[in-house]
């Protein structure tokens, strides 16, 4: 009965949120024409920087593009699925999340998947065509056979990010207009754009423990390089259930520390 | 007038209250700017070297590359919240009033970057003792080019923002030109790369277009590498003449369409 409420939610939202896509016709044009605008200012980047060198600590211009499309599609998904925790903020300040905490229905689970945001997909072909072409027309190493691992991992770097994201963003509840938190995920986001070995060893252990950004961009890659370290792989899984139980404590704590600022 | 120093007065206030946030996004531009920073820390690792730049030099660059984007780099806000004005019909209420509703804007931004220098300057003041080895303080009328460059690269982030803001008058969602001016000023403006690492071509094609003034030619300037600064001030307030008439056409056009109902 719970399960039915919560998959009869997930899809009225989905519908939704698909009749709204579908009424800002505008948006898309505007998505498309952005994804292609990331897509040239990324390769533009990257011709620039192997204008320079011919490989980056051990990393050819193909698999610098193979790391950008890697982080990218690492956020697509999540970005999908809970861009309405983004409107944390906002629900606090403005005494929605009294409204939200009344409802027959999980609270974190609401903020994360009441308004998610389908058009994020046309990203998915706007900003990776043109970076896969490239990848294409440079000589690459990608062992083909390793895709379906490699999916697995995006998939799971997915979820990483979404419980990061929650995580950063649940601190709202105690310092009210953090805009800028977004801006930390961004720039770290920035930071999965660069192969870890170019870092130093003591940010190379923060990437894959504190803010484990390596996992949702370095490894993936790796694996479809043919590199691939299981130790790495367990370290994923394991910072997973680390970071879904700090979401979920930090939450229940948050509600614990919540009181009514308006309505 | 006395309206006017108000307003900056109270952006004042509102910045000073929230100071995490602020904080916030000074962390967000320096972990941006590691990246690169370490990127290019392996480029000359590895041996190569970039034409007309040493390692210290390229270090200094990009520092200033984080204290100028965090100084000055608020534009981006400025226009979302044009855009959020626009949206929801609260310039309705600026228009009713004997008030310029962009001078109210751009003192709200220098208010912020008041504040933003308030964090930047201590910074930079450390980054420059600890680096001064890398470079020559600029001479007397260095400073005068480098404070001159500054004010200019104000007027062109409000210039620039703005006008991608001033959309909203046409289009649903503004913020989108407020992304597209993101992504096309961090390739233009120096920010991601210096210019003159670009190809030949297309640094001159750079040289003509508004974006330089921004980041590169401040940092130019400071690092004493601007000789003769007359062509380069003719360039920028012809662009800033240019750019000023743009505003004021689109908020004339945009205002006669806006409709201010219910207010």
């Amino acid at each position: 009965m719970k399960l039915l409420r919560y998959t009869n939610f997930i899809s009225q939202t989905f519908k939704n949120s698909i009749s709204e896509f579908f009424a800002y016709r505008v948006d898309v044009f505007m998505r498309l024409f952005m994804g292609i605008l990331w897509s040239i200012i990324a390769l533009a980047v990257i011709e620039l920087i192997f204008y320079h060198t011919p490989s980056l600590n051990g990393w050819s211009q193909s698999d610098i593009t193979l790391l950008y499309i890697t982080i990218n599609l690492a956020f697509i998904m999540q970005d999908v699925l809970t861009s309405s925790i983004y409107e944390l903020n906002s629900h606090i300040v403005n005494g929605f999340f009294d409204f939200i905490i009344t409802k027959p229905l999980d609270s974190q689970f609401f903020c994360m998947f009441n308004k998610p945001d389908p058009g994020t997909l046309i990203f998915f072909f706007s900003y990776n065509i043109p970076l896969s072409y490239s990848l294409f027309s440079h000589p690459s190493s990608i062992h083909w056979e390793y895709l379906p691992l490699y999916v697995i991992l995006v998939l799971a770097a997915n979820i990483l990010w979404m419980l990061m994201r929650t995580v950063l963003l649940t601190l709202n509840f105690w310092w009210q207009k953090l805009d800028n938190i977004n801006q930390i995920l961004n720039s770290l986001q920035d930071i999965g754009r660069y192969p870890t070995s170019i870092f130093p060893k003591s940010i190379q252990i923060v990437l894959y423990t504190i803010f484990p950004i390596a996992f949702s961009s370095v490894v993936p890659v790796e694996v479809l390089r043919g590199n691939i370290s299981w130790l790495k792989i367990i370290g994923l899984v394991i910072v997973l259930i680390i970071f879904a139980t700090i979401s979920r404590l930090l939450w229940k704590k948050a509600i614990k520390n919540y009181s009514s600022a308006s309505s | 007038m006395g309206k006017y120093s108000t307003t900056f007065k109270n952006s004042l206030s509102v910045f000073i209250q929230y100071r995490l946030n602020i904080g916030l996004i000074l962390v967000s531009h320096v972990v941006s700017l590691s990246g690169l920073i370490f990127l290019w820390l392996s480029v000359y690792a590895s041996g190569q070297q970039l034409q007309g730049y040493k390692l210290e030099q390229i270090l200094v660059y990009y520092v200033f590359v984080a204290l100028l984007t965090a100084g000055i780099g608020d534009g981006p806000g400025t226009g979302f919240d044009i855009v959020d004005d626009i949206n929801q019909g609260e310039i309705t209420n600026y228009l009713l009033k004997p008030y310029s509703y962009l001078r109210y804007r751009f003192l709200y931004l220098c208010g912020s970057i008041c504040i933003n220098m308030v964090f930047v300057l201590p910074l930079t003041c450390i980054g420059a003792y600890v680096m001064r080895h890398a470079f020559t303080f600029p001479s007397a009328m260095g400073w005068v080019i480098f404070i001159i460059t500054v004010f200019i690269a104000i007027l062109f982030e409000f210039l620039m923002y703005a006008i991608a803001s001033l959309s909203s008058f046409w289009v649903t969602r503004g913020s989108h030109f407020i992304y597209a001016t993101i992504l096309i000023t961090s390739l233009f403006d120096g920010s991601l790369i210096p210019l003159d690492l670009f190809p030949a071509w297309a640094y001159r094609l750079m040289s003509y277009l508004p974006f330089q003034f921004i980041i590169y030619t401040p940092i130019q300037a400071f690092l004493g590498k601007i000789h003769n600064p007359i062509p380069l001030l003719f360039i920028a307030i012809l662009w800033l003449v240019v750019l000023f008439l743009i505003l004021q056409l689109l908020w004339r056009k945009g205002v006669k369409k806006t409709e201010g109902v219910g207010r």
